[in-house]
């Protein structure tokens, strides 16, 4: 049941002004009085003469004119229309790709609240929250709170929610929200118990030079990816295109090339050694550490990766590097990460508040406009009847 | 006379005052008072057997008129003159349909038969003085009343009763009552036709046309009001036809143009057979005052005996 609210009710005492347009079309009328006329026969079928239909032009002047106070007046108090709580029992929402943890968690989701599973909605982690029964929109993350949020509204007070979703930190959202219910986390691997896929970590592109001063580098670096891949005890994939790529290791020296360049704006994270210097940014060569560029971040390291492994060999550089990382003391998690739980997690407890309703306003002024245009029309046709 | 004395029968003689004077002697007097006071027109005078002047003789005159005594006497010729002699009958011919009913918009307790009344009696009272018989007769009512035109002040207080008493309703057929008039009609006899002339049939127009074929001077005048010429009515109207007593509901500000169209070419119909029929038509407003009235009428007949 939607409901239909008046944000200023009080404006609807305006609606007096009804009896305004009565009172003009009883006056207009008062004036019709009876007359003896001896030219009546030169009065009797003239083809003008029907008074019917004037009177008729006249009501219907006065019923639009009554309609233009009365939306007038509502116009005033500004209804708006509350969309109706849903009447779902309980959601599960999950995030396009882990849909494959679905069933399992329904089965298990059911035992747990007690409830028959065809009562649980499943439907797509994302704004339009479709059914997951036809494909998601979208692949694409977006607000993960914020649609917890508008997911928390949408439903009625008592019905449950339950989600499945890794959010990696650029997911999440400005706002860390407090929604009115307690929200059942699971993992994709969770009750499903299988692996999750590649969503799981980022991915990685890796550059290596093929020059001969910096081609020592490529089995470390190679090394320190599958080192990497067994520390996050995740799937790393190493992809081909800058734009996909999460972590950017960055091996030659030099400029860096523009497709990289703008995926560290796009979000990504590059990593480098000294040789690499940015083409574009006014950067000296001599500047070391963190710079973001656009919303993604550069670590620059001061040291040359060749003298690195010359220096410490093989078998310590990734550890070292993946040190260094760390100690770059990320203000977020890396792209590309999921982040635990307990921080992606929205807060519960807050009172249970009503979706946003829909302001009713613009489609009764552009009614109010078609009436006035309509009742214009309609009087200026009275008036030039009356004037030939 | 001084200001105040020609502004008081002008005065006397509005429509508004008319009204509220119910004496038809007082009006017709004061108007043909009024009248004099223009000094546009004097009594006629002629051979006769009541003296009223000497004047000079001119070349032309019949030397029968001159006074030979008075030559005797002052060794100058002058001509006798006598007041004029009655040559001639006038016949009031007053409609009395319903339509003479019609009401002034704009002045109170004022209808067509009332200015018709202050009409007749005005012109029964300019007839007397000059000598002329007067006679009545109404037409259209329910009953005709009819007055044999006589001459003397005796007819005139005759007439000016009998008017009073007229009242007008309905509509009857006016030929059947014509040939109550026709057979007592003496030649040469001069007809006034009072009427609105707005009957649908033009009944009293053929019988003008009639009449002035059958020699009569005929003289056709016609009083309308205001509202009729101008249809000055806003919004929605409930019109009653006083003859027939049927009702239309008209808006009125979308009819007015067709009115006003429909009533001129009647009128435009009217004066043509009018004046095909050689009878003079004179078109007369009720808001009018009296004596504007018998200017008018009397400027329109200076050629002839009035």
């Amino acid at each position: 049941m939607s409901g239909f609210v008046w944000q200023y009710p009080a404006a609807l005492i305006a609606l007096i002004g009804v009896v305004v347009p009565l009172i003009i079309h009883l006056l207009d009328r008062g004036s019709a009085r009876q007359l003896d006329f001896a030219p009546f026969h030169l009065l009797e079928d003239l083809p003008r003469a029907s008074l019917r239909r004037l009177r008729l032009r006249e009501r219907l002047l006065w019923l639009l004119r009554s309609l233009l106070v009365a939306i007038a007046a509502i116009l005033l108090a500004s209804p708006a229309l509350r969309p109706a709580p849903l009447a779902a029992q309980a959601w599960l929402l999950v995030q396009p790709g882990l849909e494959e943890a679905v069933d399992a968690s329904v089965a298990s989701l059911s035992q747990r609240w007690g409830i028959d599973p065809g009562a649980i909605d499943v439907r797509w982690l994302e704004p339009g929250f479709a059914p997951s029964s036809i494909p998601a929109q979208a692949r694409e993350r977006g607000d993960f709170w914020g649609v917890l949020l508008a997911a928390d509204t949408r439903l009625s007070p008592g019905a449950r929610l339950a989600v499945i979703a890794n959010p990696r930190a650029a997911d999440l959202g400005p706002v860390r929200p407090r929604l009115s219910r307690p929200v059942e986390w699971l993992t994709s691997g969770e009750y499903s118990g299988s692996t999750p896929p590649g969503e799981n970590g980022p991915s990685l592109a890796v550059y290596v030079d093929a020059a001969p001063s910096r081609s020592a580098l490529i089995p470390v670096l190679t090394a320190a990816v599958d080192a990497w891949r067994r520390g996050l005890g995740a799937a790393v994939d190493i992809v081909d295109e800058p734009a996909h790529a999460d972590w950017i290791l960055y091996a030659p020296a030099g400029a860096l090339p523009e497709a990289v360049e703008d995926a560290v704006a796009g979000g990504a994270l590059l990593l480098t050694d000294s040789p690499a210097f940015a083409k574009s940014a006014a950067t000296s060569s001599s500047e070391f550490g963190r710079r973001r560029i656009g919303s993604g971040l550069w670590l620059r390291q001061p040291q040359d990766w060749t003298a690195l492994v010359a220096g410490s060999g093989d078998f310590a550089f990734p550890l070292r590097l993946w040190r260094d990382l760390g100690a770059a003391r990320l203000a977020s998690l890396p792209p590309g990460i999921a982040i635990p739980r307990e921080q992606a997690a929205p807060v519960s407890g807050a009172a249970p508040r009503a979706a946003p309703p829909h302001s009713l306003t613009p489609i009764l002024g552009v009614l109010l406009l078609w009436l006035l245009a309509l009742e214009r029309w309609l009087s200026g046709r009275i008036a030039a009847g009356r004037r030939s | 006379m001084n200001d105040t004395a020609t502004s008081q029968p002008q005065s006397l003689l509005e429509p508004r005052t008319l009204a509220a004077i119910r004496d038809l002697r007082l009006v017709a007097r004061r108007a043909v008072e009024g009248l004099h006071a223009g000094q546009h027109r004097s009594r006629v005078r002629g051979s006769g057997l009541e003296f009223s002047q000497y004047r000079n003789y001119t070349p032309g005159d019949d030397p029968r008129r001159v006074d030979w005594k008075l030559f005797a006497r002052s060794d100058r010729y002058f001509v006798r003159e006598a007041y004029r002699e009655s040559q001639l009958e006038l016949w009031l011919v007053l409609d009395v349909t319903g339509s003479m009913l019609q009401a002034s918009d704009q002045i109170d307790n004022w209808r067509r038969l009332d200015c018709a009344r202050c009409l007749a009696a005005s012109l029964a009272w300019l007839a007397n003085e000059y000598g002329d018989a007067v006679g009545l007769l109404t037409i259209g009512g329910r009953s005709i009343s009819l007055l044999p035109p006589r001459a003397g002040q005796a007819q005139l207080d005759r007439l000016c009763r009998e008017l009073a008493a007229v009242e007008a309703s309905g509509a009857q057929p006016v030929a059947p009552q014509l040939d109550a008039l026709w057979n007592r009609l003496q030649r040469p006899a001069m007809l006034v036709l009072i009427s609105d002339f707005l009957d649908e049939g033009q009944e009293i127009c053929d019988m003008a046309v009639r009449l002035a074929a059958g020699g009569m001077d005929t003289v056709a005048l016609q009083l309308l009001t205001r509202a009729e010429e101008e249809f000055p009515f806003h919004g929605g109207l409930r019109l009653r036809d006083p003859e027939t007593g049927r009702y239309c509901e008209v808006d009125a500000d979308l009819v007015r143009s067709g009115y006003r169209r429909r009533f001129e070419a009647a009128n435009q119909r009217l004066q043509q057979t009018l004046l095909a029929g050689g009878v003079e038509h004179q078109r007369m407003l009720i808001e009018q005052p009296l004596d504007q009235m018998l200017w008018e009428f009397l400027r329109y007949r200076q050629d002839k005996a009035y």
